[in-house]
């Protein structure tokens, strides 16, 4: 029915009195994507992927005007926990319940959300998810050690089966390889690329090689602004704005 | 600071300024040929293009792999690639143009007609034009060099039908190779110039 997750025109957003986010227009993106945000370190990346799940408004002074749309819906009109659900998010620096299991780490998010009747549907679910992290095979035999055990690229793969568990329609990920070795970092996406099939990815990508790997469309941030957007080949072939142009060749 | 990329970059260019002038001095040599020597002049340079071919696409290849090019130092790497390959035929024609006259036992200025004559001489500036093109990024030379393939083009066609009807011998045989081989030059020149409008515009 709805070819865009997300929509979102005239975005401002000022935090502390400070403009950020500056006149985002014409953003779209496509359901069933990886959709990569690009751009130098402070250009507003993280502040927009907040916004798209409305954590950034747990934050003090916070001021955002324009229209964000959830499949249609304007999100401030959606139930932020409702929304949070459909919406998953995983951060940078790989955040599991160190000391809580692995299993449990799962499980605790499903128990949270109250989506588990019994103990049988408790393991079901979170064997799913660690399947679909694509983490299983590698935890099976331990899913009751720690998640201390575990490398930083598994930790992040946990991380992303309890966001999984919940079955978002969305999942948020900001800059989730930068802290990773290369192996898990090439394991994370190629999870991301067999996950767009049953959901959109919206990808804060802190290299352009890494969103050239992956993206279907990609999006420059620079300064607060929205630079361009467009399908992957093209931005990184066919670049229409200079920024872009230099960005991408790394020129700046 | 220089980007690493671009020191990549100044080597290949090197290489293709090198197989421009090689390819140009090819076609020069036309215009003063001996039997059997300038073949074998014009084979080797051929032949040496085939190496720097080679040698630029082992750069570009290194390119690739080490900087991940993207926007225009992407579309120059793809472009190199090309007009390398380009230039080598632009060689290799030159030398079956040598050949052609050699095993027909001619020499230019036998049986060689003045459309002919002429005709070389316009290539000839068309790839003097299409170096100066690449050099300079230049969008307007490049269109202007698409444009005298168009009449290199005509050129040809009128000279075959002519030669269907007008039974010369061997000698106008070897001037419809010679036409053939020319408008092939002429291709190679126009393909390059496409080159140059995709490296600038980037559009496909
Ligand atoms: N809580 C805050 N208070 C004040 N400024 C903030 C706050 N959070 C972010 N910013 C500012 O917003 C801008 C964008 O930050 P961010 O979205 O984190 O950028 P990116 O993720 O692209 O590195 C930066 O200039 C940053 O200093
Ligand atoms: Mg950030």
């Amino acid at each position: 029915m709805e070819n865009y997750v997300f929509e979102i025109d005239h975005l401002n957003v000022w935090i502390e009195n400070k403009h950020i986010l500056k006149d985002i227009c014409n953003l779209k993106i496509p359901k069933n994507t990886i959709f990569a945000i690009m751009g130098p370190s402070g250009s507003g990346k993280s502040t927009f992927l907040k916004l798209l799940n409305r954590l950034l408004e747990l934050k003090k002074n916070v001021k955002i005007e324009g229209e964000i749309k959830f499949y249609g819906q304007d999100i401030f009109k959606i139930d932020p926990i409702r929304l949070r659900r459909r919406v998953g998010i995983v951060f940078q620096q790989p955040n599991p319940f160190y000391h809580m299991s692995i299993f449990d780490n799962v499980a605790y998010a499903l128990k949270a959300n109250g989506l588990i009747k019994n103990k049988a549907d408790l393991i079901n679910a979170v064997t799913e998810a660690l399947i679909r992290a694509n983490l299983y095979d590698e935890v099976k035999d331990r899913l009751n050690k720690p998640a201390s055990v575990l490398s930083g690229g598994q930790q992040q793969r946990l991380v992303i089966a309890r966001a999984l568990a919940l079955k978002p329609e969305v999942l948020l990920l900001d800059e989730p390889t930068s802290q990773i070795d290369v192996v898990g970092a090439r394991k994370i996406e190629e999870l991301l690329i067999s996950l767009k099939e049953q959901i959109t990815i919206i990808l804060v990508s802190h290299t352009p090689q890494q969103a050239a790997r992956i993206s279907d469309y990609v999006a420059l941030f620079y300064d607060g602004r929205l630079v361009e957007w467009g399908q992957s080949e093209n931005i990184f072939t066919y670049p229409k704005n200079e920024l872009t142009e230099k960005y991408v060749a790394g020129r700046i | 600071m220089v980007r690493l990329i671009d020191l990549a970059f100044q080597k290949l260019e090197l290489i293709l300024n090198e197989m421009s002038e090689e390819a140009l001095k090819s076609l020069d040599m036309l215009a003063y040929f001996k039997k059997h020597h300038t073949a074998k002049e014009l084979k080797e340079i051929s032949d040496k293009l085939r190496k720097l071919k080679e040698e630029a696409g082992e750069l570009i290849l290194e390119i690739l792999v080490r900087y991940q090019p993207m926007a225009t130092d992407l579309r120059f790497a793809k472009s190199a690639m090309e007009i390398s390959y380009d230039l080598y035929r632009i060689s290799r024609y030159s030398y079956d143009i040598a050949l052609a006259l050699d095993e027909a036992n001619l020499s230019l200025d036998e049986c060689i007609d003045a459309d002919v004559q002429n005709n070389i001489e316009k290539v000839k500036s068309m790839l003097n034009l299409t170096i100066k093109a690449m050099l300079e990024r230049n969008k307007d030379l490049a269109i202007e060099i698409k444009n005298m393939d168009q009449v290199i083009d005509k050129a040809y066609k009128e000279y075959f039908y002519k030669a269907l009807v007008y039974k010369g011998g061997k000698c106008s045989i070897a001037n419809l190779l010679i036409m053939r081989y020319l408008e092939r030059i002429a291709d190679h020149c126009a393909y390059i110039a496409d080159e140059i409008l995709f490296v600038i515009k980037g559009s496909k």
